[in-house]
């Protein structure tokens, strides 16, 4: 019973959300409500005593559990977040609708199903991506159309390789025919492409950068953190369910583990070269998804823990970059530069804003101490080490190409001297005081959506302080996995 | 004709969904400069060039289907595997040759509904696990939101450039 709460609940509250969506307050009011009793409920479900449904096994595991209920906290906060930020009139439903699909997905134990599901919460996320808010007296820009359908094109593409491994992994019977590629090396390369396309690693990616670039941050957000965080899960319970796959395939992994390192070097090279903010970003994120990738394509204890310690910590860091995101691209009252130049004082402008934006993207992209990702970038640096120097020192210059890209932007948009301010003159001969026109009020950061920034930074702060418990619970549950046992 | 009258039925829904009556000045402008915009581009006379690329595509896909099942068997039957390497090469092909968006949904229904005939056929097979119901009805789900999602994506495409042509879209992407 529990289990079908689990997934119908979120569905049904979306269907309400989205009959009345045109009153923005009342529905992120009843979201967060949703958001509150689905936390009890995923609490509520017995670790590991699975059940069968409809000729499928539901079951859910510390991990997943986890995962899950970080998923709705980060939600929570994000609808918090969107009282006072612009987001489209079905942001909240698809969101919800997103929760019910992603619950389904780290329950159900078919994989096969699984891919199904991710196909049909991309196809849901395309409908938040070319959402305008209510009554926008504005036309879709065709940049975000391209976007939408880039985005499309990718995830079905990425649904069907999935879909494809998947059925051939159910008639793979070890004991190949001779003279062809064996079965099991032709589905490690399509379940690799199939999970790059998701994954947004290179030379796959070009739909990450264009996303965050022309949708709204907040969906940016929902795509990263929710859709991809669990597609790296089903990834992880893929090769748990067909460690055969691993096995039969170690010269495969070396090769993963090349794609990865490529992915975190050109992703950071990237960023590096970027002169919009958040292109750059989007590229600091494509390096994220290549560490998380190496850990995981590592197969050992170490590297695993690593892996889903920084795809956690992701989850938290993303989330604060774009509602920070959203909070220094507000227009603050001030009329435009000249020639779109864009601002380059956000940190006095927006403080809140910019210390999340910053914090975020030094402990995803940079893990710098004592912020989140310190710890789980150490874990991955030391399973290169294992595997080599070599592979140490490319992970390190990747790293250090991705710290400057953000440095880069903190000088180019963050530390600039401000503009616009009115600094306080003698009076001049025979004027008085009401004679002067009367300062500008430049807008302020929304207290909300500040509290929030400042709550996930703090959160941020406090996972890079002191992970040991995460991190116990993440190394107790890898302890569990066939796969890393074999290699 | 029909696609004619297709077009005009989409614009007719899909300029319902903006909501013309909230569009500002500068929204109304715009739609009226890409409907003069389309109007100019039906008038251009397409050449027997633009049928060359999907044609000889064409006699590759069939070239490479009756292969494959030879060289990579997967199901059974070799008929089979004709079947669904056919299905899914022509909507690759669809997909890299499409000229508007409309197409692009074609090619990914085409690959999509070769995932499903394979899964049917193998799945069903003695060495494979079963036909499942939930699988069964997720595949007809997927197909059908996927219709739906490109019809949409495709519906607002056309209140915005009055054209389903891709090149219209990257010519206005700014």
């Amino acid at each position: 019973m529990l289990y079908l709460l689990t997934i119908l609940f979120p569905v049904s509250l979306a269907a309400m959300c989205y009959v009345l969506r045109q009153r923005s307050a009342l529905i992120i009011l009843l979201a967060l409500c949703g958001l509150l009793a689905q936390v009890v409920l995923v609490t509520g479900i017995p670790l590991e005593s699975p059940v069968r449904l409809l000729g499928v096994t539901l079951d859910l595991n510390p991990l997943t559990q986890l995962f899950l209920i970080i998923f709705l906290i980060v939600l929570a906060l994000a609808f918090i977040a969107a009282w006072n930020l612009p987001h489209g009139e079905n942001y909240v439903p698809v969101a919800l609708l997103l929760v019910s699909l992603v619950s389904t997905i780290l329950l159900l134990q078919d994989p096969f199903i699984v891919s199904l599901l991710l196909v049909s919460a991309s196809l849901a996320a395309v409908l938040a991506l070319v959402d305008l808010p209510t009554g926008a007296g504005r036309l879709l820009t065709t940049r975000v159309l391209a976007t939408a359908l880039k985005y499309l094109t990718m995830m079905i593409l990425a649904g069907v390789l999935t879909y494809l491994s998947y059925v051939l992994v159910d008639v793979y019977r070890p004991g190949e025919a001779p003279g062809r590629i064996p079965l099991a090396r032709f589905i490690l390369a399509l379940l690799t492409v199939g999970f790059a396309l998701r994954l947004a690693l290179i030379p796959f990616h070009t739909w990450l950068p264009d996303m965050v670039e022309d949708a709204a941050p907040l969906v940016s957000a929902l795509v990263l953190t929710v859709i991809n965080t669990t597609s790296l899960l089903v990834l992880v319970l893929t090769f748990q369910r067909f460690p055969i796959l691993l096995v039969e395939n170690e010269t495969g992994l070396v090769f993963l583990r090349i794609g990865a390192i490529l992915t975190v070097l050109f992703g950071g090279l990237l960023a590096l070269t970027q002169t919009d903010m958040r292109r750059t970003l989007g590229y600091l994120l494509i390096y994220g998804s290549g560490m998380v990738f190496y850990g995981l394509v590592s197969a050992s204890p170490l590297g695993l823990t690593g892996a889903l310690f920084e795809a956690l910590n992701q989850v938290l860091a993303i989330t604060l970059i774009f509602i920070s995101l959203a909070l220094v691209e507000r227009p603050d009252g001030r009329p435009p530069l000249p020639d779109g130049q864009p601002r380059r004082d956000l940190l006095r402008r927006w403080p809140v804003g910019s210390l999340g934006l910053i914090g975020g993207g030094l402990g995803a992209a940079g893990g710098a101490s004592p912020l989140i990702g310190f710890a789980s970038k150490l874990l991955l640096y030391q399973t290169a080490a294992n595997q080599g120097w070599f592979e140490l020192l490319l992970l390190l210059l990747a790293t250090l190409l991705a710290g400057l890209g953000l440095l880069r932007l903190l000088r180019d948009r963050f530390l600039g001297a401000g503009e616009g301010e009115s600094t306080a003159e003698p009076l001049l001969l025979g004027e008085t005081e009401a004679d002067r026109p009367t300062a500008r009020r430049l807008e302020q950061e929304p207290r909300s959506t500040a509290l929030v920034a400042l709550l996930l930074f703090i959160a941020c702060l406090g996972i890079g302080i002191y992970p040991q418990p995460i991190l116990n619970l993440i190394g107790e549950v890898i302890r569990g996995l066939t796969f890393v046992r074999i290699l | 004709m029909p696609q004619h009258s297709f077009w005009q039925l989409t614009a007719l829904t899909f300029s319902k969904e903006y909501g013309l009556e909230d569009l500002d000045e500068f929204g109304l402008s715009e739609l009226r400069r890409a409907a003069r915009a389309a109007q100019r581009q039906k008038t251009l006379h397409r050449p027997l060039g633009d049928y060359t690329l999907p044609f000889w595509a064409l006699a590759l896909v069939l070239l490479v289907s009756l292969t494959l099942p030879r060289i990579y068997p997967i199901a059974s039957s070799t008929l089979v595997d004709f079947a669904w390497y056919w299905l899914g090469l022509t909507g690759i092909f669809t997909l890299v040759t499409a000229t508007d968006m409309l197409k692009v949904g074609l090619g990914l229904l085409l690959t999509v509904n070769s995932m499903d005939l394979l899964y049917t056929a193998v799945i069903s097979t003695p060495q494979g696990s079963g036909v499942g119901i939930v699988p069964l009805g997720l595949l007809s789900l997927v197909t059908i939101l996927l219709a739906l999602a490109v019809a949409y994506l495709s519906g607002l495409l056309y209140g915005r450039l009055k054209t389903l042509e891709l090149s219209a879209l990257y010519q206005h992407y700014r």
